[in-house]
């Protein structure tokens, strides 16, 4: 199998909350206020505040994401995407990406992999495939970038 | 747009090969909600690779096979270390078949923590199942 770029996407984030469901078990939840993708033969916005990201929190400070939104095309496809994933870190970046600092992408594991439901047409090939991604944290968003399996 | 160079840019690194014989099937028909569901039994099987070798205990997979030739996988098990504790993986996919066979699809693990496979549940995994095999090579996101 290989990896075949797909499309990046940019997303800026609502207030992130907390609750705290039990002793051991936290739920996040943070809106996606707005953002954009695009990539070969595709682009264009999220639907503001269609959804968001549903995290289960690890004692760790990591994340085991759950995420749920749509896309809008340029030309008026409307797109559901789902995603799980895992950010994974040392506790000092943890800290540090709580903290809304900026920290290098590179310096913790932010994996994913979305799942797509498209329309017929023009864009179902998002159907027919498997996609892995990666993320980056930034202070208000994140940006992902998202690859075909082939 | 231009695109982050910053980003960290993943790859595939082949992690197990998880060995599957296949028990009871059932088509449960067409749903109301759109598709034809049929479920299959996991009967035995072993996981092996990356220093871990363990026993299938208990598992289903089930597809939803749609009318534009994509169905949907979905498959639960749980395998047995023989020092780690049980490990229950979950995966969800697609398939270009309408009848049980090749697929591709995301792998989650979930470990207790403290187990010395516990690092599963810090990684994302893809795996595949090409047509015609019964094993599923199963990689790790880098």
């Amino acid at each position: 199998m290989k990896l075949e770029f797909a499309l990046e996407m940019r997303i800026s984030l609502g207030e992130r909350m907390h609750i705290k469901v039990a002793e051991d078990y936290t739920r996040g939840a943070v809106l996606i206020r707005s953002g954009t993708f695009s990539g070969p033969g595709l682009s264009g916005q999220i639907v503001p505040m269609s959804g968001g990201d549903f995290p289960m929190v690890r004692a760790d400070g990591g994340g085991r994401f759950e995420s749920q939104y749509l896309l809008r095309t340029d030309d008026g496809a409307v797109i559901l995407k789902r995603s799980t994933g895992l950010r994974h870190a040392p506790p000092d970046v943890v800290a540090r990406l709580l903290a809304g600092e900026p920290v290098d992408p590179r310096s913790y594991y932010m994996r994913m992999t979305p799942r797509f439901e498209a329309p017929e047409g023009p864009y179902d090939w998002l159907n027919r495939s498997i996609f892995v991604g990666a993320g980056r944290r930034n202070p208000t968003g994140s940006v992902f970038r998202f690859w075909k399996v082939v | 747009m231009s695109q982050d160079e910053d980003m960290p840019t993943p790859s595939l690194d082949p992690a197990f090969e998880l060995e599957l014989d296949h028990g009871a099937e059932w088509g449960i028909g067409d749903l109301a909600t759109g598709g034809q569901r049929w479920v299959r039994q996991l009967a035995s099987g072993r996981l092996s690779g990356r220093g871990l070798a363990a026993g299938l205990e208990t598992g289903t997979e089930t597809w939803l096979s749609r009318r534009d030739g994509v169905s949907v996988v979905e498959m639960a098990l749980v395998i047995q270390t023989a020092h780690g504790g049980p490990i229950r993986m979950t995966g969800t996919g697609v398939s270009g078949l309408n009848r049980l066979g090749a697929l591709r699809m995301n792998v989650v693990f979930e470990v207790a923590e403290g187990s010395p496979h516990d690092w599963l549940a810090t990684r994302v995994f893809i795996a595949e199942r090409r047509d015609g095999e019964t094993h599923l090579s199963i990689f790790e996101v880098l």
